[in-house]
């Protein structure tokens, strides 16, 4: 497998992330470098294990389906927002 | 500096005092361990990584991204420390997001190791070790998803445990691998790591992922005296440094003096390890990761539109190796190539998981290093990949999820080498009982 500028592109748009055109051969030299090394994943049979993995033995505890709010949260998230406004983030115009 | 367990006896004045030194000390240090020394709070003060969310704190990760965000809540870690009469003081550095093994990638710059400032203290939990090391913090929190509190502890000649997954809350930890993160102490010695594991340890509703079992705690059933079946991986040996290769004949010989059954043990080539561990946490991070677009909190570039917003904002707040991840894991995680890496990175990851239930059926213990070499020279690592592949010891206990131990066994010129006791899941009280018997040991050769 091999990364290529163009791949690259559609994982900086799915990434929402920008490389800078001065970045880009250092970057795919990089993530290729990765994906050569995870090529020893092959070297192993693996057609037996299940694809499902859950760090807990038994899976993860089922709870009360409870609804809990801490108001107090959400207020302190909206004042240290970079804007806000009226109990809502502001953003750029999405409409135009 | 005084330990955790002296410092919890003393009175609020005596604290005071203690207080005021650590700030002297900080102030007059250049190891850079401390992002700042935020306070407020009454009681044995306790160093936090910047990752733990301290109500009304600016809890950044290391990032440029989180510049402005302020904790709005407690992390569980830090209600129970509260009410255990710990104060936490100061947020120490780390590599941005917890991305890194040197503490060189944070927004705040890098942390020196204070045994050889031409050296990493290592890392994430980089400013952790290091201020406990240079007694500018009496203990410490820090978070390990590969490796991340026990590395940087055997650099830095310092104790760090990770706790078994869903031992303690997960709650308030900024996520980056969420099946892999935990929360642990970095302290002076084995019995103060044990008293802060209780302190922090426990079933919390706020984390779906934390164990509902019951939680007898530690510290004050600790028996350095018990005799284990300890195993050792004679192939994992081969490719570390002579020093650590010394460190670990060393453990070896007082722990078969010390009456412990010593008991060669066989794990795969760790080099799978790595491939499944960085697949499956840049997999997570890049889902974790992206709710970091400049609308709700920290750093925003301003832009015309919203599209804009996002891709200038995430493009100028995080730094080279945190883009490197988030790529790699969006790659992984996309379509036509899920089934050939992510897919496989699980299967591979049950895989050894089983190794180790294996292993622990024969034995108590596993004694393994942590790291190949000591603390390593800044930028003498060339490559990413080369700095992944230095987490070779640690990440197969976070795939796992299997709790372990790091202390100080040895020391070349100068420089700390640390070993690790791994456990099998909820095993602490052995691996507590294991390191204060090497512990001890250790201190009455010296």
């Amino acid at each position: 497998m091999h990364i290529d500028v163009e791949l690259l592109r559609r994982l900086e748009n799915l990434s929402m992330l920008e490389i800078s055109p001065h970045k880009e051969q250092e970057i795919l030299t990089e993530l290729n470098r990765f994906l050569d090394f995870v090529e020893i994943i092959e070297e192993l049979d693996l057609s037996k294990e299940d694809f499902r993995f859950n760090p807990l033995n038994g899976g993860t505890p089922l709870r009360e389906d409870t609804p809990r709010v801490d108001p107090e949260i959400s207020r302190e998230i909206l004042k240290n927002a970079p804007r806000s406004a009226d109990n809502f983030f502001v953003v750029p115009k999405i409409i135009e | 500096m005084i330990t955790l367990k002296e410092a919890m006896k003393l009175n609020k004045e005596e604290l005071k005092e203690i207080v005021s030194d650590i700030k002297t000390r900080v102030q007059k240090s250049d190891i850079n361990a401390y992002i700042s020394l935020d306070e407020g709070f009454e009681g044995v003060p306790v160093a936090i990584k910047d990752n733990i969310q301290v109500k009304g704190w600016n809890v950044t990760c290391g990032s440029k991204i989180l510049q402005g965000y302020v904790a709005p809540y407690d992390a569980t870690v830090i209600v129970k420390m509260k009410e255990a009469g710990l104060a936490p003081f100061g947020r120490t550095n780390m590599d941005e997001f917890a991305m890194g093994s040197s503490t060189e990638t944070s927004y705040y710059g890098k942390t020196l190791n204070p045994k050889d400032k031409s050296r990493v203290p290592g890392g994430s939990s980089g400013g952790s070790a290091a201020a406990v090391a240079a007694k500018e913090a009496i203990a410490a929190l820090g978070s390990d998803t590969g490796g991340s509190i026990r590395q940087p502890a055997a650099f830095c000649g310092i104790v760090g445990m990770k706790p078994t997954y869903g031992r303690v809350s997960r709650y308030g930890l900024a996520a980056y691998g969420s099946s892999l993160d935990q929360i642990g102490p970095m302290t002076q010695n084995v019995e103060d790591a044990a008293i802060l594991y209780d302190i922090i340890s426990g079933y919390d509703p706020k984390d779906s992922t934390s164990a509902r079992i019951e939680n007898p705690g530690v510290s004050k059933s600790l028996n350095p005296d018990r005799k284990f079946k300890i195993g050792i991986v004679p192939s994992y040996i081969k490719d570390a440094s002579s020093e650590v290769q010394k460190a670990y004949d060393k453990a070896i010989s007082i722990l078969q003096k010390e009456g412990h059954t010593i008991k060669e043990v066989s794990l795969m080539d760790a080099r799978y390890d790595i491939a499944s561990y960085y697949i499956t946490a840049m997999a997570e991070a890049s889902t974790n990761l992206s709710r970091y677009d400049g609308v709700r909190y920290g750093f925003r570039a301003e832009s015309e539109n919203l599209k804009q917003m996002y891709k200038k904002t995430r493009s100028e707040g995080f730094g080279e190796e945190v883009k490197r991840r988030i790529l790699l894991g969006t790659f992984v995680l996309s379509s036509g190539y899920y089934d050939a890496y992510y897919i496989k990175a699980q299967k591979l990851r049950n895989l050894i998981k089983s190794e180790y239930e294996k292993v622990f059926s024969k034995v108590d213990l596993i004694l393994s290093p942590v790291a190949p070499t000591v603390a390593f020279e800044f930028g003498s690592k060339k490559t990413p990949l080369e700095m992944y592949l230095s987490d070779v010891y640690t990440i197969g206990v976070n795939l796992s999820g299997l709790p372990a131990i790091s202390l100080p066994v040895d020391e070349h010129q100068g420089l700390p080498v640390g070993l690790q006791f791994i456990a099998g899941a909820f095993e602490e009280q052995k691996l507590f009982d294991a390191a204060l018997g090497l512990e001890r040991a250790l201190d009455s050769q010296n």
